[in-house]
This record gives structure tokens, C-alpha cells and sequence, in this order.
């Protein structure tokens, strides 16, 4: 092959050799764990011998009479829609605030970020020993004020919504940090029209600010939805789904049922529900996205 | 069509390159492997006095070893997925009792039996708790002998020996209507800072490992003895459960969180005076820096009802994988570091408590107060009662805990938990099996 030929060849392969190597990666990474997770879903493995057993759709079939997978829904249902909205409307309101200067404004920044940069396990021990019943922190400081006997994670009633506390603690940071990057990048443009048109602060904020804000509030809230759905690590640690199994997530029970019981074919069942589950919710606001952007353009 | 003939040429030379590298890999580790030990174990004092022990032993033997640890909640999913597989990634396996049968009856254990008799042993040493001897056998104290109990774990029910001698039990309870009975005193007495009794009433493992001891003392079984038939809609069964609830009002606000520290912590404080729990506390109990109620703390065999009372066991068991690479150093290692003079130096330096009768009976050990406990604890090891010997009990105790919980949380009554219990436990059984 002369030196003009390799060149040619070179000028028209090159592209797919120096390619290979990722995709091929790729495909290692994704396409075969999903392919084998699908196969896994369609067959039972007795946790006797460890024989497998093709049974078709039984595993998808035995989800709709699960009452600990409906349980499971309803609390990751409730874990997502109470914490996403109020991480939502604190994070905005501390958006708003830290975006207008004052002394401090820096401080105050590095302070509200802080939660976020914790690993969520750190997170779930410490407030594990804030909670705790008699020598928790946090009943002490309501004893000041006269509340006293707080149950927290210990009470069925309020387990969940004290798992969403911490939840709602470490995670408004990032809506924070989204909305205000958001904030930011507006014109002032608009803002100026407004004054001129004698608009008040909330008829700015309702008919400027929210509307040219929708794409950056879209995209943390989709964020925040596809993280909270398959919310793991501060059920696991701090209540293991308990107690009367009001803390019971989706992760937590896949996990149980994998890892735990070894009933893997069904555990994966559960997870392409809860990938079925993460996808549709992200395509409603993937696709409002794409609107907005169509209109911004 | 040459884009795809280049590409998968490309693809061809990544994927041949990638298996030669894995080949060097497993190449390299087979060589290594002839004289390695490579131990999978929880990364607590029991399973740190193992890893230790064989430290020292790979520098005796002038041997390579390896050390592989993770938290108890993450070690049995690392040990069943190289059993499973059959990777033989591991010479010896640390597992909790619990786990065995399912181990043993998936044949992912190598049968120790041909080992000792090469070494002309009839099996375990006489010298290892029967109890502790018959958990390392498949079937259940008749079988094979599959693992050698390596540290010694049974309940003990620990009381505050101050507060119990004011209600002339200086010994302790007898009975459990007499913890009932004083603890209610004592609780009602105490204004929220001194509880009667405390309970583990954490979902999943830590209720059901606490309510069996109680189960088992009214006369309660789970299941009938060849496992064809659950047995919670008993009679028996009821009263244990009602007992429980009793116990739960007794017991501070918030058990149904409680696992075994905070147990211990309420012990630790001077807030509780009595509780089932595991001996690896009982140290801290006599540490003044860590304690207020040195000296105070006293051990007892659990108390009886309708029966002797009968602790849970959970003995650490140390196997050797099917699949291991050094079966036989594996197998000459857990001889040596289950021998009664290794037993003795983990528990000085670990606190863990043994497996041999000799180890508990060792005057040196005897005469330190953090091993006061050591003659209750072989007492209640030689009585205590395994968990069913059943391969899904993960699944089925978690069932359990479940409903459980449910009763220490105050949100469904005793006989509606047991029938829930019943129904959904049948089911479990029918599907590994058991039940036909």
C-alpha cells in the first residue's frame, strides 16, 4: 500500500478505529448489564440450590399482588413529592435572597452549599444520633421550648417525614445552587420594562423572573425527582424501612430482595418498574423542557 | 460496508486484548495462590481477632495473606456472590450462624470431614460448646462438618444488680412475669429516666433475634421440626406476642427503633434495669470512662415462662468456600486459630468471647472483671437454641420482623401480626420448598 492509499484509508477509518475502544466500553457498561438484567427478570433462582428456572413474566405478574412493593410505592411517593416540593420552595426563596447583595452574601453561599458536599451515609448517622429519643440533640432543643417526647424515626407516624427532614436539609443546597446560577444569568432587560410599566416586586417576579426561570427550576426539580426515586442510603442506615415498615422505599426493598433473600429474578423485575417509573416522570418534564427551549428560541 | 469491517476489526482487537490482559491477571493470582489464604470477614472485634490471627499466621508460615472486610450489612452479599459463582476468590469465609444452612445447602462449603480424619481427628474437638459443635454441621447437629465455630455469641439478660436486690432479685429474674412485674415498678417509678425493661424493637433482624428468647420460653415454635408446617397460630405463640406488648409499655418511648447500642447506651447511662442483649457489650459495661454503672451490671440466663428459658445463639463460623484456592492451609490456619490458646489471646485483646469449654473455664480469664460474664455465658451458649435451620431465614425473620415491629409500634394487635405471619410465612415456605 503506497503512502497516498494509507493516507485515503487512513483519512476515511481512522475516525472508527480511534472510536472502538469507547464504544465497545460502552456497550460492556451498559447494553450488557441491561440485557442481562432483563434475562435475569424473566427467571427464578432457588435459594436452596441455586437452580434457575425460566418463568416468563411471573416476576413482573407477582408485583400487582405485593402489598410490601405498594407500600414500598407509596412511601417512595410521598418521599419524593413532600421533599422535592419543599426543597423546591426553600431553595428558591434562598435563591432570591442570596441573589440581591448584602454584606456576607459570600459566607452565607459557602454556609447553605455546606450540607451538600456530605456524603449522604455521613449525613444519615449524624442525624441518626440527633434523633435519638433521650439523648438526641434535637429533643433536647424542643424540650426548651416546652415540646417534649418527639418521637422522630421511632414513631410510624413520623418516620417518614423525618427521613425527609434530612433529606429536605441536604438537598435544598443543590436546588439552591441551580436556581441561583439561573437567577444570575437573567437580563436585566425585562426587569427594566417592568419598573418603567410600574410593576411591583411580585408582578416581577410572577411575569418576569418565574416564567425566564422555568428551565433552570425544570431541570433541578428533574434532578432531585430521579435521585429521590430511588432513594437509598439514609432509609438503609437509619430505620432499615422500619418501623411497621413505614420507611420501606423501592431501592430499599429491590435491594433487600436481591441481596438479602436472593430472589434476584424478582428484585429485577422491581427495577425495571422503578426504571419504567423514573423514565415517564423524566419525560414529562424532558419534553416541557424542550418546549421551553423551543419558546426561548 | 468497510466502516463496519474496520470497526469490528477495531472492537475484535479491544475485546482480544482486554481477555489477554484478564488471562495475565487470573494467570498471576493461580500462581500466587499456593501458599495464600485470602479471608472474607465482617470488619467488627470478631471478625478483627480472625484477620489479626491470621496476620500472625502468615508470618509464622512465611506465607502470603489477605484480608477482605466490610460491615456486617455488606459482607453477606459479598461472600454469597463469590459462592455462588463459585469464583474461589476467597480460602475462608467468616459468616454469622444465620447464614449456614442456606451456605451449606447450596453446597458452596467444602466438607471438612475428609480433613480431620487426615489428621487422624474423628471431627470438631470435644472441647468446643455442643451447641457451638452442632451449628457446623449440615444437617443440623447430625450432618457433615462444614465450618469450625471460631467465636462464641449467645444472648445473656443483663440487670442492674443494685435496683433488682431493692425487689429482693439479687440474681436476677426467675420468670418473665417477674421482669414484667418489677420492671413495671421500676419504670413507674423512675419519672422517664429509669426504665424497667428495654427492648430491641428495630424491623427486621434486631426484633425477631430479640423476641425468640420469649417466643421460645412460652413454649412457642415457628415451625414444626421437619419445617412442613408454620406454627404461629398457636396458643403458645399469642401469649408470647401479648407478653411483648406488655414488655413495650414498660420499655422506653421510641424502642421501636432501638437495635442492640442503644440498648447498650441506656445500660451505659444508668437509664435501664433490665434487657436482653449480646456479651460483646458486656466490657464497656465495666469501663469507667465509657460507663456509669461499674460493677453494677449483673448477667443472668434468660428467664423461663412456660419453659426454661433459652437463649438465641450466634456464633461467628469460620469455612472454607468450595471453590477456595488453599483448602488445606485454609483448613491448618482456623485449626490453629480456633485452638484454645487462640481462643483466650482474641478474647484479651478482642474481647471475644470463645467457643471451648477450657477457654471459659481459664482462671486467668476469670479472674478480670470484663470476663465476669464468661460462666452465664457458656451456660446460656450450652442451653441457647439456633434459629431455624432454614435456607431463605433472611426472608422469613424479615417477614417476621415486619409484623413484629408493627406490634412494638403500637399499629397492629398481636393476633392480626400472627396471622399475617402465618399466611405470609406459609407462602415463603412453599416457595423454597419446604412446604409442598
Amino acid at each position: 500500500m503506497d503512502s497516498k492509499r494509507l493516507s485515503r484509508w487512513s483519512d476515511r477509518n481512522l475516525k472508527y478505529l480511534l472510536l472502538a475502544p469507547t464504544i465497545v466500553l460502552l456497550l460492556m457498561l451498559t447494553v450488557y448489564p441491561l440485557v442481562f438484567a432483563l434475562a435475569a427478570s424473566l427467571q427464578t433462582v432457588s435459594v436452596r440450590t441455586g437452580e434457575r428456572s425460566f418463568v416468563g413474566l411471573a416476576n413482573f405478574a407477582s408485583i400487582f399482588s405485593d402489598g410490601l412493593f405498594w407500600n414500598a410505592l407509596g412511601n417512595t411517593a410521598v418521599y419524593t413529592g413532600v421533599g422535592v416540593s419543599v426543597e423546591f420552595a426553600l431553595g428558591l426563596a434562598f435563591a432570591l435572597i442570596l441573589s440581591e447583595s448584602f454584606l456576607g452574601r459570600g459566607l452565607f453561599r459557602t454556609i447553605f452549599l455546606a450540607p451538600m458536599m456530605l456524603p449522604p451515609i455521613v449525613v444519615a448517622i449524624t442525624f441518626k444520633v440527633i434523633y435519638m429519643q433521650k439523648y438526641g440533640v434535637s429533643n433536647w432543643l424542643l424540650g426548651l421550648i416546652g415540646i417534649k417526647g418527639m418521637l422522630w424515626e421511632s414513631g410510624p407516624q413520623t418516620a417518614l417525614f423525618s427521613l425527609i427532614l434530612v433529606d429536605i436539609w441536604e438537598w435544598t443546597p443543590f436546588m439552591l445552587l441551580i436556581l441561583l446560577a439561573g437567577l444570575q444569568s437573567l437580563p436585566a432587560e425585562p426587569y427594566e420594562a417592568a419598573k418603567v410599566d410600574g410593576a411591583s416586586w411580585l408582578q416581577a417576579f410572577r411575569h418576569v423572573t418565574f416564567p425566564l426561570l422555568t428551565p433552570a427550576i425544570l431541570i433541578a426539580v428533574l434532578l432531585r425527582l430521579m435521585d429521590t426515586l430511588r432513594i437509598f442510603d439514609q432509609v438503609f442506615v437509619m430505620t432499615g424501612g422500619g418501623p411497621a415498615n413505614s420507611t420501606e422505599t423501592l431501592s430499599l426493598y429491590v435491594y433487600q430482595a436481591g441481596f438479602r433473600f436472593n430472589n434476584v429474578g424478582y428484585a429485577t423485575a422491581m427495577s425495571f418498574v422503578l426504571l419504567v417509573l423514573t423514565t415517564v416522570v423524566s419525560n414529562v418534564f424532558i419534553s416541557r423542557l424542550r418546549a421551553e427551549e423551543v419558546f426561548t428560541q | 460496508m468497510r466502516k463496519f469491517v474496520v470497526f469490528g476489526c477495531a472492537a475484535a482487537l479491544v475485546l482480544f486484548a482486554s481477555a489477554s490482559a484478564f488471562a495475565g491477571g487470573s494467570k498471576e493470582q493461580g500462581n500466587a495462590a499456593g501458599g495464600q489464604i485470602v479471608l472474607a470477614t465482617n470488619n467488627a472485634p470478631e471478625g478483627n481477632g480472625i484477620a489479626q490471627a491470621l496476620r500472625q499466621w502468615g508470618q509464622m508460615k512465611g506465607i502470603k495473606v489477605e484480608i477482605v472486610d466490610a460491615p456486617y450489612s455488606n459482607i453477606y452479599e459479598k461472600e454469597v456472590l463469590d459462592l455462588s459463582q463459585g469464583t474461589g476468590l476467597y480460602d475462608i469465609v467468616l459468616l454469622d450462624d444465620p447464614w449456614f444452612t442456606q451456605f451449606a445447602e447450596n453446597k458452596w462449603l467444602t466438607n471438612l470431614t475428609p480433613y480431620f480424619t487426615a489428621m487422624g481427628q474423628g471431627g470438631l474437638s470435644s472441647d468446643f460448646i455442643d451447641k457451638s459443635q452442632a451449628i457446623c454441621k449440615y444437617p443440623y447437629a447430625s450432618g457433615l462438618i462444614y465450618a469450625f465455630p471460631a467465636v462464641g455469641n449467645a444472648q445473656m439478660f443483663f440487670f442492674r444488680k443494685d435496683i433488682l436486690a431493692q425487689y429482693n432479685l439479687p440474681t436476677g429474674p426467675a420468670t418473665w412475669d417477674d421482669v414484667y412485674n418489677v420492671g413495671k415498678k421500676i419504670s413507674d417509678s423512675g419519672g422517664g429516666n429509669l426504665y424497667g425493661y428495654a427492648l430491641r424493637g428495630q424491623q427486621g433482624n434486631p426484633v425477631v433475634a430479640d423476641f425468640m428468647p420469649l417466643f421460645w420460653s412460652f413454649g412457642a415454635k415457628m415451625f414444626s421440626d421437619d419445617f412442613t408446617q408454620v406454627t404461629l397460630n398457636t396458643p403458645q405463640a399469642l401469649n408470647a406476642v401479648n407478653f411483648l406488648a406488655k414488655l413495650v409499655s414498660i420499655a422506653p418511648p421510641g424502642s421501636a427503633s432501638f437495635d442492640a447500642d442503644q440498648l447498650a447506651q441506656y445500660e451505659l447511662e444508668g437509664n435501664v434495669a433490665m434487657m436482653i442483649n449480646w456479651p460483646a457489650f458486656a466490657a464497656s459495661f465495666s469501663d469507667p470512662t465509657k460507663s456509669k454503672v461499674v460493677g453494677k451490671v449483673g448477667y443472668s440466663a434468660i428467664p423461663s415462662e412456660a419453659t426454661i428459658g433459652s437463649s438465641e445463639i450466634g456464633n461467628w463460623l469460620a469455612a472454607i468456600p468450595a471453590a477456595a484456592k488453599n483448602k488445606q492451609g485454609a483448613f491448618d490456619f482456623l485449626q490453629w486459630a480456633t485452638s484454645a490458646s487462640e481462643q483466650k489471646d482474641m478474647a484479651l485483646k478482642f474481647g471475644n468471647p470463645p467457643t471451648r469449654k477450657s477457654v471459659f473455664a481459664d482462671a486467668d480469664l476469670l479472674a478480670q472483671p470484663q470476663f465476669s460474664y464468661f460462666p452465664v455465658l457458656a451456660q446460656a451458649m450450652g442451653n441457647s437454641t439456633p434459629r431455624p435451620r432454614i435456607a431463605n431465614w433472611n426472608e422469613v425473620e424479615n417477614t417476621f420482623g415486619i409484623y413484629l415491629s408493627k406490634v412494638v409500634a403500637g399499629t397492629m394487635s398481636p393476633q392480626d401480626a400472627l396471622a399475617g405471619a402465618q399466611t405470609d410465612i406459609t407462602a415463603l415456605m412453599k416457595k423454597a420448598g419446604y412446604i409442598k
